[in-house]
């Protein structure tokens, strides 16, 4: 880190171990992962850091390659096997029943399986093919509640009924008993949201959950997901490449590029004042009545690939503020503008 | 559902069975000439004596080859529906029933040996292979497949008939030893019958085994990526359990609907092999019995490959739907 970081609540001492904040359900710190491929390491999740309190929203939006969706599977040890997680990166995780640094269990290892569907849950872009299509939805519902409630199996179908019908499905005793291809797209994803939280995690990650439907039941599905939230005491990370959206559920917001964070704060905050140019490009990204023709661009010119990652700020070539000299030679620091509000970014230092 | 399902296959099956039974009565038709005709070529040829037409004709009626040919078919198929009576081999003079006897058996116990012998080795090696992909057991597994596919059926059968006799010094031609041959059946026959079977069942299998590898490997690795595995995976479910019940169970699909595919390959297959290790089976009296024009030989056999080929698709068909429960709703 740079020397003239000034503080932040989890920024790393210099040469110190981070310590985890007893306070946070989630302390992503300096999470670096790379990629195995025939040219080499490359590296798709490059330095984040953020952390989530209990039972809040946090919006993880930025374009496509950004590394959200990397960032949030090595939260939940899902990774590829050709994926490397620098062993400096800590993952902090603490509820009630666990305090673990995710970063150092082993991803079959008994506690990743109990934290993995258990306390960290996680529903998907596609909820077509997010069920097996051979199994009824009731199976892998009981699957989920079997494994992390030892109930028995008629205790778990009443709990997956309960579920489903608390999700707002019509008429669940039926649909347990339906194979995914029965139900609507709307419906597959409430059954997907009913089927993470019959666990009762502590944190749901949703990887772009609304993407695959219409606009009508998109608005539908946030609601129950913000209302469910709520409900269940629950954390989430939302994650989106719609900033529109991020302001409907998310209190807080990490906006990622090329595998950073380059600004985090509270959601108000952020959107009322920007502070990375790249995030008021995604602002200014927001589809707005009045402008429907505009096509949506947030920001010039192409994301540059992961293999040819730009020195000094990634965002510099695209950045309509790069100041000549600086921008281009040395990483950004990481600079406090508001309270929980950090940018990484020169126009601040 | 699945019942429904079965019953439209099974109603399908038997108007299957009925169009084949007149497609190979037709089959049985088209050679120039007919028994007669080679009957009396055979046994008045070198002796001098001329044969006229009415000879011919006279024999024909002796046969029942004068009657029209939908009158046969009816007669023929009759007797098989109702008394499993194929009708007479002119050539041995015997009932057809005879002349098949144990051999329809020894042709479906080499047909299942192989058969289960293929599917034990592949889908396992399979599934394996593809989670441990590009690992060492995963290209040796490769490289066996090819040499599968790539060396000739009879070379393996020589090759494994030089290896049992040299090694185990019994000679395994033929499907029982002399001292069974005759014997009544028991264990030590059944026995003996299984130790006979190994070699042609290897030949046969290592094929469809190398072919099915790759087929199930395929379908495997295509699984594995598949969004529902991740899901799955992210439930916290044991990964060995995951992979049984998600990605697995999927890559035997390719399988079971291939298994008449299967059965057709092993039936054409089987004669050469059968030649290699001198095997009582029915491909060759199927040759055998065209040559002799010998038809209703020839008809039963064809009748009978057949008859496996279209009631193992039915079977492939049912297992399908069970495994698979998206088939049912178009199918019911
Ligand atoms: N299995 C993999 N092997 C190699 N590279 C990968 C793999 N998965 C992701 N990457 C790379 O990591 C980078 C980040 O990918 P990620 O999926 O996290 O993006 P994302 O922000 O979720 O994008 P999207 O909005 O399209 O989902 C990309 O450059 C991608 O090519
Ligand atoms: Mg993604």
């Amino acid at each position: 880190m740079d020397a003239t970081t000034p503080p932040a609540s989890v920024e790393r001492p210099p040469g110190g171990e981070p310590e985890p904040a007893p306070d946070q359900l989630l302390q992503v710190i300096d999470l670096k992962v790379s990629f195995r491929s025939d040219e080499g390491l490359v590296r798709a999740v490059d330095g984040v850091t953020f952390d989530l309190a209990q039972g809040l929203t946090l919006g993880l939006v930025g374009e496509s390659g950004s590394g959200k969706s990397v960032t949030t599977k090595a939260v939940m040890q899902l990774l590829p096997n050709n994926a490397v997680v620098d062993p400096a990166s800590r993952l902090y995780f603490r509820t009630e029943r666990t305090a673990a640094d995710i970063a150092t269990l082993a991803p079959r290892s008994r506690e990743m399986r109990r934290i993995r569907g258990g306390e960290i849950a996680m529903i998907f872009q596609e909820p077509m093919a997010s069920f097996s299509p051979v199994y009824t939805i009731g199976n892998q519902m009981m699957e989920a509640i079997r494994l992390h409630r030892h109930v028995g199996k008629a205790e778990a179908r009443e709990i997956a009924v309960d579920m489903l019908d608390r999700v707002g499905i019509a008429n669940p005793a039926l649909r347990v008993r339906q194979y995914p291809h029965e139900l609507s797209g709307g419906m597959r994803q409430r059954a997907m949201i009913a089927l993470a939280l019959s666990t009762r995690p502590a944190l749901l990650i949703a990887d772009e959950p609304t993407t695959a439907l219409d606009v009508t039941t998109q608005a539908q599905v946030l609601e129950l997901l913000d209302e469910l939230r709520r409900d269940f005491a629950m954390a989430m990370i939302f994650i989106t490449h719609d900033m529109g959206v991020i302001a409907q559920v998310a209190q807080a917001v990490a906006v990622m590029y090329l595998g950073r964070v380059v600004e985090r704060g509270p959601t108000r905050a952020l959107i009322d004042t920007p502070h990375h140019p790249y995030t008021e490009g995604l602002l200014r990204a927001i589809p707005r009545l009045d402008r429907l023709d505009e096509r949506l661009s947030p920001v010039g010119g192409d994301i540059p690939s992961p293999m040819e990652r730009p020195t000094g700020c990634p965002f510099h070539p695209r950045c309509a503020r790069m100041i000549a000299g600086t921008c281009d030679t040395a990483p950004p620091p990481s600079v406090k503008v508001g309270p929980d509000h950090h940018v990484d970014c020169f126009l601040y230092a | 559902m699945v019942l429904r399902f079965a019953a439209n296959r099974l109603i399908g099956m038997i108007v299957t069975l009925f169009a084949v039974s007149i497609m190979v009565f037709i089959i049985m038709e088209i050679p120039p000439g007919d028994y007669a005709e080679r009957y009396a070529f055979r046994k008045f040829s070198g002796t001098g004596v001329s044969v006229t037409e009415s000879d011919i004709d006279s024999l024909r009626q002796e046969f029942g080859l004068d009657r029209p040919a939908w009158e046969r078919y009816f007669t023929w198929i009759g007797g098989i529906v109702t008394e499993f009576d194929f009708g007479e081999a002119f050539a041995y003079e015997t009932s057809v029933n005879n002349v098949i006897g144990d051999r329809l058996w020894l042709t479906l116990a080499i047909l299942y040996a192989t058969l289960i012998l293929t599917y034990l080795l592949a889908i396992p090696i399979a599934i394996y292979a593809a989670v441990k992909r590009h690992s060492l057991p995963d290209y040796g597994l490769t490289i066996f497949s090819y040499l599968g596919l790539a060396v000739p059926n009879f070379m393996l059968a020589l090759i494994l008939l030089y290896i049992s006799v040299t090694t185990f010094g019994a000679g395994v031609g033929g499907l029982f030893s002399p001292e069974y041959e005759d014997a009544p059946w028991s264990v030590a026959k059944a026995l003996d019958l299984f130790k006979h079977l190994i070699v042609p069942g290897l030949v046969l299998a290592w094929s469809a085994t190398a072919l099915q590898l790759q087929t199930v490997r395929a379908t495997m690795l295509d699984e594995l990526n598949k969004l529902s595995v991740t899901a799955a995976r992210a439930r916290g479910l044991p990964e060995w359990r995951l992979l049984l019940k998600y990605p697995a169970r999927l890559a035997v699909n390719p399988v079971v609907s291939t298994i008449g595919f299967d059965v057709n390959r092993i039936f054409s297959e089987l004669p050469i092999v059968a030649l290699v290790l001198s095997l009582p089976e029915l491909g060759q009296l199927l040759i055998a019995s065209y040559i002799d024009l010998d038809m209703y030989v020839a008809g039963a056999i064809l009748l009978m490959l057949t008859f496996f080929i279209v009631l193992m698709n039915f079977v492939s068909d049912v297992a399908l739907a069970l495994l698979d429960p998206r088939i049912k709703l178009a199918g019911g």
